[in-house]
């Protein structure tokens, strides 16, 4: 595992540049009128970042949810975000995942690769179900993200 | 002021330190059970899991994804673990953990295409034999768990996933 705890923050520290992938869940926030649409997005975003925790923790640290409004203009924030994980040395792979179509018009003056997967409904499906379906849109995003470690290698 | 009075306040102080001190009882029983209890649970044995058919295996490494309960100190949940599965040529049955002996990504199977039937790790390119052995000169210094299997009834249950020796 490679998340937020401090067993793993050993861990992380003592693998050196091997986790050099960072993956920061992109988490709308509205207790208004959207509430339920935005915690529906946040579980879909979720339930694939875990999912590629799973397979990929030995490289790929997971950060806790970048939270935010919307009407705050967050982009700013999740910029200087960036900057900080790229400074501390750590990071040569920044992957943002989101259900949010927000970020969609930032993609290109953001550094770090943009998933953005629209949240299916899931709440009717029985939790084997659920697995199947988050594994089935995984796999094109493990594509992706081997092509950028590729990408390391090669330049 | 009357001697009453005063042993009043001493009763309700001696009283008032007794709930303290009971309660302080009371804050770090738990606390050293606690501390405690992983170690007295564990061992607790984890069960064969019904992983799949025996029909659906062949001499290509198929990928099952079971549940199994683990217990994680007092915390139990459902855990989502995978094996690759085939047939040996003498016919055993070989099931194999999909966690890479490096850093625990998932490996999967014959999908370098330079290096083809081997397992192949994405992380930092770690590959494996078909039989699990690490390759010499890959990140990876262990082969791949085996997992404890079983044939009943046409089923193979899978148990724990036992470590090797390296190569
Ligand atoms: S985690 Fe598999 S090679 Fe590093």
């Amino acid at each position: 595992m490679m998340r937020w705890k401090t067993n793993d923050a050993d861990v992380f520290l003592k693998s050196g540049e091997y986790v050099d992938s960072l993956l920061i869940p992109l988490t709308p926030l509205d207790f208004k009128q959207n509430f339920k649409s935005t915690v529906t997005m946040g579980e879909y975003t979720e339930m694939l970042c875990t999912e590629i925790e799973r397979q990929l923790h030995g490289r790929m640290f997971l950060s806790p949810n970048f939270t935010y409004l919307k009407e705050h203009g967050p982009i700013e924030q999740l910029k200087s975000l960036i900057d900080h994980a790229t400074a501390s040395g750590h990071f040569k792979h920044i992957f943002l995942m989101t259900s949010d179509v927000y970020w969609k018009e930032f993609e290109h003056t953001i550094t770090g690769q943009l998933f953005w997967v629209p949240a299916l409904p899931l709440e009717s499906m029985d939790e084997k179900h659920r697995h199947e379906v988050i594994k089935e849109q995984v796999k094109p995003l493990f594509q992706l993200i081997f092509n950028e470690w590729q990408r390391g290698i090669n330049s | 002021m009357s001697k009453e009075d005063i042993s009043r306040r001493q009763f309700l102080n001696y009283t008032l330190t007794g709930v303290g001190g009971f309660m302080a009882a009371g804050m770090l029983m738990p606390m050293v059970r606690f501390a405690l209890d992983p170690i007295l649970k564990e061992g607790s044995d984890q069960k064969m899991v019904a992983v799949t058919s025996i029909e659906e295996l062949s001499n290509e490494p198929k990928r099952f994804d079971f549940k199994i309960k683990q217990k994680d100190g007092w915390y139990e949940s459902d855990v989502t673990q995978s094996a690759w599965v085939y047939k040996a040529k003498n016919g055993d049955i070989i099931a194999l953990s999909p966690i890479c002996k490096h850093l625990g990504c998932t490996v999967d199977w014959n999908t370098d295409p330079s290096h083809p039937n081997q397992f192949f790790c994405p992380c930092h390119l770690g590959r494996y034999t078909k039989d699990g052995t690490n390759v010499k000169g890959t990140a990876p210094l262990a082969p791949l768990d085996v997992y404890e299997s079983q044939v009943k009834d046409g089923k193979l249950y899978l148990g724990k996933a036992k470590p090797r020796k390296g190569a």
